[in-house]
């Protein structure tokens, strides 16, 4: 897999207005921080512009990807052979998860810049799975805890903002 | 190298050294551990077709067909 192709996608995305940022989260912006595990998909968080009424559209997203030869298929879209779910931001959690990103990669590749990826904070990521809350969640909060060593300043002061101090203290976390 | 020792001594080295191994593949390049992932999805691939069960893409094949 060649992360500079994904890369260039999401770019292209942000270039052409369709989104104001983007931040790779779930499993794939976890194994960043973490010994490698197996995942099947690449999760993209977006935050996209709304309509008055609060509503986002997906549409003018797939017909960009559509027309650079990028084929939906069943909920994601395949690009250079992998399934990439595009998904919305829809809470604070992740619209400051996405835009405290940070970018991997890039840099100079002797035909100019070329971008990196978005990914999320290891503390904003741990802050997430604290938040969705599912069995496999909850397995890779600890062992992220242990592997992804986190700015303890940061995630604390990340946990007070979202009301979620008490779950992270329920479900283990060492005191901040 | 595990030197001899007792059942639990060795076991406890073994854990060790599972956790150093665990240390390591999380400090390396995120370009290297997607690649792992992608070696990961070939596994399960082997599991899956000796269990009969269907297999599932592995990442960038479908880009290379």
């Amino acid at each position: 897999m060649d992360p500079s192709i994904l890369a260039s996608v999401l770019d292209g995305i942000l270039r052409a207005g369709l989104a104001s940022r983007y931040a790779i989260g779930g499993a794939v912006a976890a194994i960043h921080y973490m010994e490698p595990f197996l995942t099947y998909d690449v999760d993209v968080f977006l935050d996209l512009p709304e309509s008055p009424a609060g509503l986002v559209d997906l549409g003018p997203l797939y017909a960009h990807l559509q027309a650079r030869g990028y084929r939906p298929q069943g909920e994601t879209v395949m690009i250079d052979g992998i399934p990439v779910q595009f998904l919305p931001v829809h809470e604070d959690l992740l619209r400051e998860a996405v835009r405290e990103a940070r970018e991997v990669g890039g840099g100079d590749k002797g035909e100019g810049q070329a971008p990196g990826l978005r990914i999320m904070r290891a503390e904003h990521l741990l802050a997430v799975m604290l938040r969705t809350g599912r069995p496999q969640d909850r397995v890779r909060f600890q062992k992220m805890l242990t592997e992804a060593t986190p700015d303890r300043a940061l995630l604390k002061g990340i946990l007070e903002r979202h009301g979620l101090r008490d779950t992270y203290l329920d479900w283990g976390g060492p005191p901040l | 190298m595990i030197s001899p020792g007792t059942p639990e001594a060795l076991f406890r080295e073994a854990l060790v050294a599972k956790e150093h191994r665990r240390a390591r593949l999380a400090r390396l390049p995120f370009e290297e551990k997607l690649g792992i992932v992608v070696e990961l999805q070939r596994l399960a691939n082997v599991l899956r077709a000796s269990a009969g069960r269907p297999l599932r893409p592995v990442w960038g094949d479908a880009a290379r067909v």
